[in-house]
């Protein structure tokens, strides 16, 4: 977050120097640290990354995995090799709860990481140039706004991208349903990020130091990348955060449609699915990917709101 | 008389916003000699800053032409110091980065030919040294500085753009007394060793007599007298003037 210098060559000659102690990064990290839910948030999402990249090991361990069928095992109870229990083909539970959630997040996460990229551009040179240029930008992102989104979705999700071009090896390949959710939610999720980047902009071009860079002849794109984006970096670090808890879940929809992540490949979307029709035969197989569902997003939600009182402290002063 | 550095002739400067408009400059004409320090003074709104913005090219003139004599130098030659130095300066680059910047632009002004990486650390090092910083503030970010050191380093970035003219915008009005006269001192030295020409804007007569040979006075975007500072400071014309100079009598003149 905080642009420090990455140490020069000089830097090394004159050691000796002190790091001041308050540096800004410090003074965030103190303050994130006094937000209770968001600390243990941040511990619950680090050590389920960690578990779900480590998911391999799990098969390795339990001796299956997650496309394993075991007919004979149909609704096992929770048991040694199976710590909780096997779903209506027999396939371990656990495992796929793990790569469901290595699909979840990393949805999540690159479709939100996308979505800010766009968002950001879109913002930053709307907010930058205002005028014309500003007006049509902010238009074209109302009428995404006000694009009744999960029909688009769901029609964009069933393009045929065979009959688009691409390469067969890619088109029917099972990661394909996982380039193709990310894109597609990307797609519609800029438009938060947009605003907020170009309300940002538009007060930090006003900033003098914006002007002292123009007096010496700095380019806008210099301009752009050196000073205001610096300066509107701490909202979209929230509003990505935040909307990772979203776009989870709009994966899950997705998946829960049949238009999203794609079996074999496990998504905790379509997890769900599978379990509905058991919902009373096996309830389980519904609790346990729900439950990921909604302790994940609201992981995010919690890590996002301690993010935004460790980063901007006068909004959350407003706030009480 | 002396060949002009920088002519304004006629300048006019409107704001609009929606159907309102401000005339912030009117009719307003001088000249810069190269080597020569002229105040600008008047109350605030009377439309200092704006003419100060437009000979440095941050505003563009309603009417009127602004001739600033050609350079060899393919980049900005009037370069501007800001009022609060705390706003001009970008919160989040330490001052070495802040004092790069100039000579990134320049070597990009010059094609990449002549500063690289080295070189640049060390026109930094000295830059920051020729306006009174230590080594160690150039690790600092702007709000470890204190407001003196700040305006040090808003001043440092200007001269490394090797400028001929120096709009300096109030640029003491946002310190403490002290302070003030240290960096007035080094404004006057630096102007004598690089042979500066400065355009100084105040709302401080006492401060433009110190500073300035010459002085123009703006009332609501018109100059309404114009003279040698220490006559205008004795025998004001003007009832305006008058009332300027007896409000900068009321505080401890530097």
């Amino acid at each position: 977050m905080t642009v420090q210098d990455p140490a020069p060559s000089l830097e090394a000659e004159q050691s000796g120097i002190t790091q001041p102690a308050h540096t800004p990064f410090s003074m965030v990290l103190r303050r994130f640290l006094r937000h209770r839910a968001a600390v243990v948030s941040a511990v619950f999402l680090a050590s389920l990354v960690l578990v779900c990249v480590a998911a391999p090991l799990f098969e390795a361990w339990l001796g299956t995995t997650f496309a394993d069928q075991d007919l004979f095992g149909r609704y096992a109870p929770p048991s040694p090799g199976h710590p909780l229990g096997q779903d209506e083909i027999g396939r371990d539970v656990l495992i796929r709860l793990l790569y469901g959630g290595r699909v979840s997040l990393l949805v999540g996460v690159a479709a939100a990481l996308c979505a800010a990229v766009i968002g950001s551009l879109v913002g930053l040179l709307a907010g930058f140039y205002g005028g014309r240029l500003d007006a049509l930008l902010m238009r074209f992102t109302d009428g995404v706004i006000a694009l009744p989104i999960l029909p688009f979705l769901i029609i964009l999700s069933a393009i045929d991208l065979k009959k688009l071009g691409v390469p067969q090896t890619i088109a029917l390949s099972d990661e394909v349903s996982l380039y193709r959710i990310v894109i597609v939610v990307s797609l519609f999720g800029w438009t938060t990020v947009a605003r907020l980047v170009r309300g940002g902009a538009l007060s930090v071009r006003q900033r003098e130091y914006v002007r002292a860079a123009l007096a010496l002849g700095a380019s806008n794109a210099r301009i752009m990348r050196v000073h205001v984006l610096p300066n509107v970096v701490s909202p979209i670090v929230v509003a990505v955060t935040l909307s990772i808890g979203h776009l989870i879940l709009v994966e899950s929809t997705l998946s829960y449609l049949g238009v999203g992540i794609q079996l074999p490949l496990p998504s905790w979307g379509n997890m769900l699915v599978n379990a509905q029709d058991l919902i009373y035969s096996a309830p389980a197989l519904a609790i346990y990917p729900g439950l990921m569902i909604f302790l994940t997003v609201i992981a995010f939600n919690f890590l996002g709101d301690g993010l935004q009182d460790a980063l901007d402290p006068r909004a959350t002063s407003q706030k009480r | 008389m002396q060949a002009s550095l920088v002519r304004a002739d006629g300048l006019q400067i409107v704001f609009r916003s929606g159907r309102a408009t401000h005339v912030a400059a009117q009719d307003v004409t001088f000249n810069l000699a190269p080597g020569e320090s002229v105040g600008l003074v008047g109350e605030s709104g009377s439309g200092k800053s704006s003419i100060g913005q437009a000979i440095a090219g941050l505003l563009q003139p309603s009417a009127g032409t602004i001739d600033i004599a050609p350079s060899t130098a393919p980049w900005p030659t009037v370069q501007m110091v800001f009022q609060d130095p705390a706003a001009a300066l970008n919160p989040r680059r330490p001052v070495r980065r802040l004092l790069a910047e100039p000579l990134e632009v320049l070597s990009r002004a010059m094609a990449r030919t002549v500063l690289q990486g080295r070189a640049v650390d060390d026109l930094v090092v000295a830059a920051a040294r020729a306006v009174g910083l230590r080594d160690e503030h150039l690790q600092s970010l702007p709000h470890e500085l204190s407001g003196g050191q700040r305006q040090r380093v808003c001043i440092a970035r200007a001269l490394l753009m090797q400028p001929r003219v120096l709009i300096l915008d109030e640029p003491t009005s946002a310190l403490d007394l002290t302070v003030q006269a240290q960096i007035l001192n080094l404004l006057s030295d630096l102007r004598r060793e690089h042979g500066l020409t400065y355009l100084f804007i105040s709302h401080d007569l006492a401060v433009v007599r110190h500073m300035c040979e010459r002085v123009l006075v703006l009332q609501h975007g018109r100059v309404v007298e114009t003279g040698a500072s220490d006559q205008i400071f004795a025998a004001p014309a003007q009832a305006y003037t008058r009332r300027l100079t007896e409000a900068a009598q009321m505080q401890p003149a530097i």
